[in-house]
């Protein structure tokens, strides 16, 4: 536990959502494998449960946006594997402009006040 | 947003998760393998197994609340976690079955009474007429729902609205049937109806045929009869050669032309015909069955007649409303004065009649409702106190479900579950109890099929969910919010007993309040029932005999020869020995009967009428008040031969012309046909029509002055012994006028007798109802007094190891429980104060306030709490104070 807490930030609200579909387009993941590619891409700083993982799973696949089926893992255990649908990818397109449309204004905006 | 095509498919796919039993499960394997994948992964990077484990759970989060985000964002958290409460619930509650089957009981007996009265409102009131297409079939009358309609009017009204409705009519009376070779005639209840009757309510005959146009001519229908399917199955023998066979209705032969289903129950409105009728005969069969039967001529008389029609196919309700509105205004402009103005209604058959709850009846069933309701009240109140006690002792569940993420809402959810569990299983019981009841009940005394049936229908069930519902509140939420309040501490720590034990102090107060109440009621009843035998009811009904000829006109008299029988009567029963005289009434005083009519004074006619009052009236002999010794106040009798010449009672005189003597002044009564009258002379008052009515102002006038046959009348006879010593000797007078009439003979006393005896069941029933709620509330402060024994058994200790002795420690119990007692008392002596009122017009020379039904209920109840808080407190004596000290 070598890292310090306050290196860690909480998500932004509703991205949580955005980075598993992010995740999935990698391919097709078990719940340990999207909180892993998460964690480590981000080296380590967004900081998230990894248990609020689960109920994020299922509210996308209410939603249609990613479909899971179980499989077995490389270590032949039973796992429930989760993959990005076409409404998913959609999805994740909207997202992502959207989510850089956030970040370029309020770039922008810490900038101008910082100069 | 979605469009509707993928908010479809969302749906689709949260309905297969609902049913994919495994989703728990497989939630929980998937995090249990996310644990482990964690957890080897921090020991591959260097980290002790030991600490791993930890460092994965704490990087993981509680899974059990991440379990339950993931069902709700199904949607179907609800309905998943209810079914989960439920079997929770259940199992919770069969662990206990002594506790939880008395909870059931409690909540039955509790609703027994209601749910008795909603199944009694239901069958008479809700319930349509089992009939095909009953949609499309309407009920007609004049906007007076008993009054019905003249049969011209009918006959107007049908033929005016031929194009959109198709109307039948149907009436009701008895008839002597006799059958050849089978003994003595027997009374049957039979419908008159018009030959299209059966066709426009689609009932369809399973022997021979049902009526058509041609048997219902005026002026003489043809003599044929249809059976109703029990009557076939119960005089018959069910023989389907009786089509075609001869019976002798009224001493006339009518032929059987068919039998039609039992299904088929008839169409009279609520309150109409309690038993299925057996024989069917046509309208125009009328004049047969009862020479001078004057029902279907005329549009001012009325024998309660209704109307009934289908609507012709494309034909709208309104259409129907249309047409015969403007066949009403018609009418009354072509025939005015006949009726009161005509507003004629009609609505579909299916329909709830909400006019019959205008008035007496709907006041009645909302104060029975009420009553009914407090009664289940009190035992909601033991239910709920039950379930506290219950929830405190389960304060270690609650807190170590608090800890593992149950939030305060999933722990009420699990308190209201469990209410509604008990609620439903009571009130289920109640339901059945109470039809079960109701059925013996109606059959008893009577082999006949009821014309209406109690059992229970979609609105019996809706009405059972809506009263599970309100009890589960009632009983499971502030148990419910107490239990959700612990903290894990408290809850951890035992205690908080306090609160609780306050909480049921409460109910205690608002049972024992609500049950005074009802006492008081009860109470009220019953001695006033006591009082009526010593009301003074004037004249010597112990020495007066009333001899009733039975329904002169089924036996072929015509009113001209039934007042000759009458008068023959009244001189055959003079002759005999004993009897000092005799008169005739009709009707008679005390017999339960009433003739009422409107009357106003002649003088004050300046083009308007003079406001009219309300009487009853009676016509009698001039030897009625010398018989009957009723006192004559002023004036005299009137003289025989002057039929305007009338008698009025003080209060009618008082009501018309206050101080003012009345003598010689002219009266007018009635509304279509007016009749002037000449006032002779001023009697007592007397309680003629009951017991409980003393100034009901009424007209007495003669015999002669109406050319309307004697129909109720009597002959009645003043006895030198008294008059039950008579009787026999009364009915062979009658058999020497005519040997084949029967006579109904009784001393004017039984009229009495009959009163007081329906208003003793009346209380009686009343003290059932009492009785129950005095057993509740017993139960509920036995209960909370239990409690208070165990709460306190460690402060019994202390007290008997300082030297209290067991009669003390029972005292600190009982008083404990006397307190909100006490309260409750006050409390519930102002409501009695308010709510009793209402009985006034129920009692017999009683003040709604009388002080000795207010202590008797007051002493009964305190006494009924000492008794039920000591038999529980007895074991606060046998407390060991050594043991009691030791479990602290």
């Amino acid at each position: 536990m070598g890292k310090n807490r306050t290196d860690r930030q909480d998500l932004l609200p509703g991205t949580l959502d955005m980075l598993i579909l992010k995740s999935l387009t990698r391919g097709v993941m078990h719940g340990y494998g999207i909180a892993e590619h998460i964690r480590q891409l981000s080296d380590e700083v967004l900081h998230v449960e990894e248990g609020s993982l689960y109920p994020a799973l299922q509210r996308l696949q209410v939603q249609g946006w990613i479909a899971s089926e179980w499989g077995h893992s490389v270590n032949n255990r039973r796992a429930r594997y989760y993959r990005l649908t076409p409404a998913g990818r959609r999805q994740l397109g909207q997202a992502e402009s959207g989510f850089e449309r956030l970040i370029h204004a309020i770039t922008r905006v810490m900038r101008n006040a910082e100069g | 947003m979605d469009t509707l095509g993928e908010r479809a498919a969302a749906w689709v796919r949260r309905i297969r998760s609902l049913f994919s039993r495994r989703f728990d499960d497989e939630l929980a394997d998937e995090m249990r393998m996310h644990l482990e994948l964690r957890r080897q992964a921090l020991i591959d990077g260097g980290m002790d197994p030991r600490e791993a484990e930890y460092e994965a759970r704490r990087l993981f989060g509680n899974p059990t609340v991440f379990r339950e985000r993931a069902r709700d964002a199904w949607g179907f958290a609800s309905v998943a976690s209810f079914c989960r409460d439920l079997g929770f619930g259940a199992r919770l509650l069969l662990r206990h079955p002594a506790q939880s089957g008395a909870i059931v009981l409690t909540i039955a007996l509790g609703a027994g009474f209601n749910a008795a009265l909603f199944l009694a409102v239901n069958a008479v009131f809700f319930r349509s007429p089992d009939i095909s297409d009953a949609h499309e079939v309407i009920r007609l009358d004049d906007g007076r729902p008993n009054a019905g309609l003249s049969y011209p009017d009918y006959v107007d009204y049908r033929d005016r609205a031929a194009a959109a409705v198709e109307l039948a009519a149907f009436g009701g009376m008895d008839v002597t049937v006799r059958l050849e070779g089978a003994g003595a005639p027997v009374v049957e209840r039979a419908g008159i109806v018009s030959g299209n009757f059966f066709d426009v309510l689609g009932v369809r005959p399973i022997h021979g045929r049902t009526f058509t146009g041609r048997d219902d001519l005026p002026p003489l229908g043809t003599a044929v009869a249809v059976l109703g399917e029990s009557y076939w199955a119960r005089r018959f023998n069910r023989d389907p050669s009786v089509v075609g066979r001869s019976i002798e209705l009224n001493r006339r032969p009518f032929t059987v032309i068919g039998v039609v289903p039992a299904s088929f129950r008839g169409v009279d409105p609520p309150g109409g015909a309690p038993f299925v009728r057996g024989v069917w005969l046509p309208l125009w069969t009328l004049p047969l069955l009862g020479p001078g039967n004057r029902h279907l001529v005329g549009r001012t008389t009325g024998w309660g007649m209704q109307a009934v029609g289908r609507l012709r196919s494309g034909v709208s309700l309104d259409q129907t409303k249309a047409q015969i509105g403007a066949a009403g205004v018609t009418l009354d402009r072509e025939f005015p004065g006949t009726r009161h103005a005509r507003t004629p209604w009609i609505s579909p058959i299916t329909d709830i009649d909400t006019r019959l709850f205008a008035g007496p009846v709907g006041l009645a069933l909302v104060g029975v409702g009420t009553v009914t309701l407090l009664v289940l009240l009190i035992a909601s109140a033991n239910v709920a106190g039950l379930l506290l006690a219950r929830a405190s002792g389960r304060s270690r569940e609650i807190a170590i479900r608090q800890s593992l993420g149950a939030g305060r809402l999933r722990i009420v959810r699990q308190f209201l579950t469990e209410g509604l569990i008990l609620s439903l299983a009571g009130i289920t019981l109640g339901m059945l109890a109470a039809y079960w009841v109701l059925q013996v009940a109606a059959q008893s005394g009577s082999q006949q099929p009821l014309a209406i049936s109690f059992a229970p229908d979609g609105r019996v069930l809706g009405y059972s969910l809506a009263l599970a519902a309100m009890v589960a509140i009632a009983t499971g939420l502030v148990p419910a919010l107490q239990a959700s309040k612990m903290t894990v501490l408290a809850g951890l720590k035992e205690g908080t007993a306090r609160g609780i034990g306050r909480l049921r102090a409460a109910f205690v107060v608002s049972e024992v309040a609500v049950c005074l109440v009802l006492l008081v009621a009860t109470a009220l009843l019953l001695r006033s029932v006591q009082h009526a035998p010593a009301i003074d009811v004037v004249i010597p009904v112990n020495n007066l005999l009333s001899i009733a000829p039975a329904d002169v006109s089924a036996q072929g008299y015509d009113d001209a020869r039934a007042a000759a029988l009458f008068r023959t009567l009244q001189r055959e029963v003079d002759a005999v020995p004993v009897v000092s005289g005799a008169a005739l009434a009709n009707p008679s005083p005390f017999s339960g009967n009433r003739h009422a009519t409107t009357l106003r004074r002649a003088e004050a006619q300046d083009g308007q009428d003079a406001p009219g009052v309300r009487v009853f009236l009676s016509r009698v002999s001039p030897s009625f008040f010398f018989v009957a010794s009723l006192p004559l106040v002023r004036g005299r009798v009137f003289e025989p031969g002057a039929p305007e010449e009338v008698v009025v009672s003080e209060t009618l005189a008082r009501r018309l012309w206050g101080t003012a003597s009345p003598l010689g002044a002219r009266l007018i009564s009635g509304e279509f046909n007016r009749a002037s009258h000449v006032v002779v002379g001023i009697v007592r008052d007397a309680p003629f029509l009951s017991l409980r009515q003393r100034g009901e102002p009424f007209l007495f006038h003669a015999t002669e002055s109406s050319a309307e046959g004697l129909g109720i009348g009597v002959v009645l006879a003043r006895t030198l012994a008294p008059a039950s010593t008579l009787v026999d000797a009364a009915r062979a007078a009658g058999a020497r006028v005519d040997s084949n009439l029967t006579f109904d003979v009784a001393p004017l006393s039984s009229g009495i007798t009959d009163e007081i005896a329906a208003a003793r069941s009346r209380s009686l029933a009343a003290a059932a109802v009492g009785g129950l709620a005095l057993l509740l509330s017993l139960i509920g402060i036995g209960a909370v007094a239990a409690q208070t024994v165990i709460n306190r058994t460690h402060e019994i200790g202390v007290r008997m190891a300082l030297g209290a002795r067991s009669p003390d420690a029972v005292a600190l119990v009982v008083r404990s429980t006397l307190v909100p007692v006490g309260v409750g008392l006050v409390v519930g002596t102002f409501g009695a104060a308010l709510v009793t009122r209402v009985l006034s017009s129920q009692l017999y020379g009683l003040s709604s306030l009388d002080p000795a039904a207010f202590a008797g209920a007051v002493v009964m109840l305190i006494l009924a709490s000492c008794i039920a808080s000591w038999i529980p407190a007895r074991r606060a004596a046998c407390v060991d104070p050594i043991i009691a000290l030791r479990a602290e």
